[in-house]
């Protein structure tokens, strides 16, 4: 399976070894690892069941307690040790790098507080120009606020006079029937007369013919009266 | 006539697996008691499962990948002769379980156990040999009168009960 030129190439192991062809001048060969892991079982061992080896259950359990006794007694050592290794090392720790990283460590401290100074003068001469700026905004919102509501005062007051100039035309309840009568008795005639040169004659409610000259912008409807 | 050959190595496990019992009994067998035979003839005292509660995966076991199929079976547990409350029974897959039969429950459970000692334990452990002798040169050195102790930790669990003479005193 191996040749030895193959095996020649890497350190020799205990199981390399036990694979050579048995050197006929040595008494001693190792018999264990014969078969390469990968091999299946041999034929003859296929069915071959160990026999359990009879067993001193006294020495067992003294066995047991002894190798009780003896684990938690190293794990004690170990654990002793791990301790003495950890004071040690804090011991013979250089305790001179501690004081210059404390200096350096209070220097740095130093100029962060002045850093955190001039920061703090920016901010607020920023925050007290944002307040000015802010402060003038609002005045200039409510000056803006009364000048509308002045406005708007003004042209509710006009609304209000036209509206009572017009209210003097409407028709009331009491002169409704008068109204009416007087609408009934209007005689309106929406046909008008036209001579060559575009003169408008237009009959009036009370018979009279009346000249609209011709313009040359757009005529108005028929007026009604 | 077929021959029966064996292979691999013997086995203490004298038994059926805990389903091949229970899947048979009315109930899965609820209430029942069952006992691994190892235990059985390991220790004086009776370590057994009394049946609290089953969930059986009933899925038909022909259909493909059966390894997934899970039942899962709890029970008070008495270990020892100790009893630790209601646990989910592990090591159902073992061939080792056997059933107690109804008529036989009464005297089964007669059996009372021995309480067990506690094993009491050393808190402090003499140093090896040559290690005190090292320490004792090293405290000479530095000018120390005092030998250090050597204190045991005990990992307590299920398993290991046993108690440091500090805790005992302590307890008493």
């Amino acid at each position: 399976m191996f040749s030895r030129v193959g095996l020649l190439a890497g350190p020799r192991t205990m199981i390399m070894e036990a694979l050579d062809v048995p050197d006929k001048s040595s008494f001693l060969r190792l018999v264990r690892w014969r078969k390469r892991r990968w091999a299946p079982v041999n034929q003859s061992k296929i069915f071959f069941v160990p026999e359990r080896k009879p067993r001193n259950e006294e020495e067992l359990k003294e066995l047991k307690a002894t190798y009780d006794q003896y684990h938690t007694h190293i794990k004690a050592i170990r654990t002793y040790l791990m301790h003495d290794l950890a004071k040690e090392s804090h011991e013979k720790q250089d305790k001179s790098h501690v004081v210059e990283e404390a200096r350096v460590f209070a220097e740095l401290m130093e100029e962060n507080k002045r850093w955190n100074e001039e920061t703090a003068r920016i901010r607020e001469a920023r925050q007290a120009m944002e307040t000015a700026s802010r402060r003038e905004e609002l005045m200039q919102s409510l000056i803006n606020l009364e000048e509308e509501q002045r406005r708007q005062t003004v042209s509710a007051d006009s609304a209000v006079r036209t509206e009572k100039e017009l209210a003097k035309t409407f028709i009331d309840v009491d002169r409704l029937e008068e109204e009416i009568e007087k609408a009934l008795n209007v005689r309106i005639n929406y046909n008008f007369a036209i001579d060559l040169e575009g003169n408008k004659y237009i009959e009036m409610s009370d018979g009279s013919i009346e000249l609209q000259a011709k313009t040359t912008e757009k005529q108005p409807e028929a007026t009604q009266s | 006539m077929p021959v029966t050959r064996y292979v691999g190595r013997t086995t203490w496990f004298r038994g059926k697996r805990l389903y091949d019992i229970l899947s048979r009994l009315k109930n899965f067998g609820k209430g029942r008691i069952v006992y691994r035979h190892v235990f059985s003839e390991r220790y004086p005292e009776p370590s057994y499962y009394i049946i609290t509660k089953v969930d059986p995966d009933m899925r038909d076991p022909t259909e493909k990948d059966p390894a997934n199929h899970k039942s899962y079976a709890y029970g008070q547990k008495v270990f020892r002769g100790e009893a630790s409350g209601e646990h989910l029974i592990k090591s159902c897959y073992k061939a080792d379980w056997r059933l107690v039969p109804k008529h036989e429950e009464e005297a089964f459970l007669s059996v009372k156990a021995e309480v067990r000692p506690k094993n009491v334990v050393k808190s402090v452990l003499p140093f090896p040999p040559l290690m005190q002798h090292l320490i004792k040169e090293q405290q000479k050195e530095q000018g120390l009168d005092d030998m250090p102790t050597l204190r045991i930790a005990i990992a307590k669990s299920a398993m290991n009960k046993a108690v440091l003479d500090t805790e005992k005193q302590q307890a008493q």
